[in-house]
């Protein structure tokens, strides 16, 4: 059975329009009609009445001075006009006075009707109008006209309407059928793009040329496959990481077991253990990083300050040292993403380490700035310094730097009396 | 035989009756019109046919001479036509001429016929007669019979000379006669 909604969009709007075209049209055309049928019944009786007036007038002396020869005179007048088939003069008694038949034609003579005016029949029209001297009425005058030529006219009028309709029609197909593919070609290109992308290509866009609804439902679907994309690749980064970090820690873990199975005293052993200690505990704090950063879908700015607060705050204040954070949160428009928190964790654990491992500091001061146009985070200590070869060559350090590099921005360590890390990170963060 | 109007023999006047009982029946056991009769609606007729300038209310209607109508012309009195009450009057000497706008010339005035019709035609009179050659002397409608049935005819020289504006449709009924060895 014949379904709408089975029908693609292209059809529905032909149909639709066609619909609609056919229904105006039909509607147009039967008041043509009508109004066509109204004004030749009107001139048919303007025609017909027009005639009689005329003849009762001429005829009005016949009648007067009694000359029914003057008055079939002047009915046969009355045959220049095919359609009249019959006429009658009537005396003011109401006897017939003189006739007029067609030839050919049925004879029409009856004693005068009592009526006056026009009466439409099937097949004639018939006037029947007094005849007037001097104000009085004298007689009357009857006319039966054929209505062949009004049915005639009507019916070349229905097809001329019905001509000119059918070339509307024609000209609305044509024109709809250009007109609807404004709408179509961008729906069936959305359409093919959502094919593309279902097959996993998130580089593919839509391009529309129009600039309507569909134009903002091809931006939003372009916006959703790059924030797909964007999404993917920051998890096969993060993946990458983890594999990167974890895969490191276990590898040392895996080695460290074997040379401590190898090894033959008890102070190497407890040693190799410690370092695995250490490095477990190194493991599981990357993957709690890892499963924070993948769960900060509606992490604002300011969950992330308290987040670098208090995880500093319990490292730092467990080595007996004094941790003080500043945390200045402007507007900065997006919010962390993922990788951003991940890097940026990791960069301020690394500082920390390096200050609880190396500095001898006592005091630990944080700056956490973000605003329109840069993430700052400087790690102070006021411990011993790094020595020149350090900054650069320490491992940790050059980690750090990649990672601001990753993220388009920078490292600045200043190393005088004590240690000041600075990382700034200039936004838009790069994906 | 019976174009010779001016001589009526009891015969013809009969005859004319019978024949004019077929033409105006008013039901099986209506009176039927006499000659004078339809003669006299016709004169009532001709009155409608006429541009009347210059006139008051009244169309004054004259007989002069012998008055073939009887009571039938009487019956016009106080009908109105184009508007005019009718007035009839019988005349008899050219004096009274001056009071008709309409004027029945009598054939008992076929002596001084030229007369009467000069000083009518200066008047602007419809001069109205049913004797024969009485048109192509002057009068501007004579009425004669045909077929059994009245019939006129209309001297078209004569209205023009009395400045009288007869209806095309009258005229369209009447024999046109002119004038005959007009001067």
């Amino acid at each position: 059975m014949f379904k709408l909604k089975n029908l693609s969009i292209k059809q529905k709007l032909i149909l639709i329009s066609f619909s609609t075209t056919f229904v105006v049209l039909l509607i147009g055309i039967i008041g043509n009609i009508i109004q066509g049928a109204v004004l030749f019944r009107k001139s048919a009786v303007r025609n017909l009445t027009i005639h009689s007036r005329i003849i009762g007038y001429n005829s009005a002396a016949a009648l007067a001075f009694n000359d029914r020869e003057s008055a079939g005179q002047i009915l046969s007048a009355l045959k220049a006009n095919q359609n009249i088939v019959n006429a009658v003069i009537y005396t003011k008694e109401g006897e017939v006075f003189a006739t007029f038949n067609r030839d050919g034609k049925e004879a029409f003579s009856t004693p005068k009707p009592q009526w006056r005016g026009y009466r439409f029949a099937i097949n004639h029209l018939e006037a029947l109008e007094d005849i007037v001297l001097d104000g009085e009425p004298i007689g009357a005058i009857y006319v039966r006209a054929e209505l062949n030529e009004l049915y005639n006219m009507m019916t070349w009028f229905a097809i001329v309407v019905g001509i000119v309709a059918a070339g509307a029609f024609f000209l609305a197909f044509v024109i709809l059928t250009k007109l609807q593919k404004t709408i179509t070609t961008p729906i069936r290109n959305l359409t093919e793009a959502t094919r593309i992308i279902a097959r996993g290509d998130y580089s593919h866009k839509v391009n529309i040329q129009s600039n309507d609804e569909i134009k903002e439902l091809a931006d939003s679907f372009n916006k959703m496959t790059e924030d797909i994309r964007r999404y993917q690749a920051e998890k096969e980064k993060i993946l990458k990481d983890m594999h990167d970090g974890i895969g490191g820690i276990t590898t040392n873990i895996k080695l460290l077991s074997e040379l401590a199975q190898k090894g033959s005293s008890i102070k190497d052993m407890k040693n190799a253990l410690k370092t695995i200690s250490g490095l477990s505990q190194e493991g599981l704090t990357e993957i709690r990083g890892f499963i924070q950063s993948l769960d900060i879908k509606d992490t604002t700015w300011q969950d992330m300050a308290a987040e670098l607060r208090s995880f500093g705050s319990n490292m730092i204040e467990s080595h007996g040292l004094m941790f003080n954070m500043k945390g200045l949160i402007g507007d900065a428009g997006d919010q962390p993403n993922s990788l951003l928190y991940l890097n940026l964790f990791r960069t301020y654990k690394e500082a920390l380490t390096n200050i609880i491992k190396h500095s001898k500091a006592k005091s630990v001061d944080v700056l956490f700035s973000v605003n329109k146009e840069k993430i700052i985070l400087s790690v102070k200590d006021d411990g011993v310094g790094l020595k020149e070869k350090e900054k650069s060559a320490g491992r940790g350090l050059t980690n750090m730097i990649m990672r601001a590099r990753e993220l388009g921005g920078q490292l600045t360590i200043l190393s005088d009396k004590g240690t000041n890390i600075t990382l700034e990170i200039f936004l838009p963060v790069k994906s | 035989m019976l174009k010779k109007l001016n001589k009526f023999s009891p015969e013809h006047i009969l005859i004319i009756i019978l024949l004019l009982s077929f033409l105006f029946r008013n039901g099986a056991n209506a009176q039927k019109p006499t000659e004078y009769e339809v003669k006299t609606a016709f004169i009532y007729n001709f009155a409608k046919f006429v541009e009347w300038q210059k006139i008051a209310d009244e169309l004054p209607l004259c007989i002069i001479g012998d008055d073939p109508f009887g009571p039938a012309m009487k019956n016009l009195e106080g009908k109105t036509a184009a508007g005019k009450r009718i007035v009839v009057r019988n005349i008899s000497s050219i004096e009274g001429l001056k009071k008709c706008r309409m004027l029945f010339i009598s054939s008992s005035e076929k002596g001084r016929l030229s007369e009467i019709t000069g000083i009518a035609k200066d008047m602007g009179i419809l001069t109205i007669s049913d004797t024969e050659s009485f048109a192509e002397k002057g009068v501007v409608i004579n009425l004669y019979m045909e077929d059994d049935k009245v019939r006129f005819e209309i001297n078209i020289d004569a209205a023009t000379d009395a400045r009288l504006q007869i209806n095309s449709r009258l005229l369209s009924l009447a024999r046109i006669v002119h004038y005959k060895n007009k001067q």
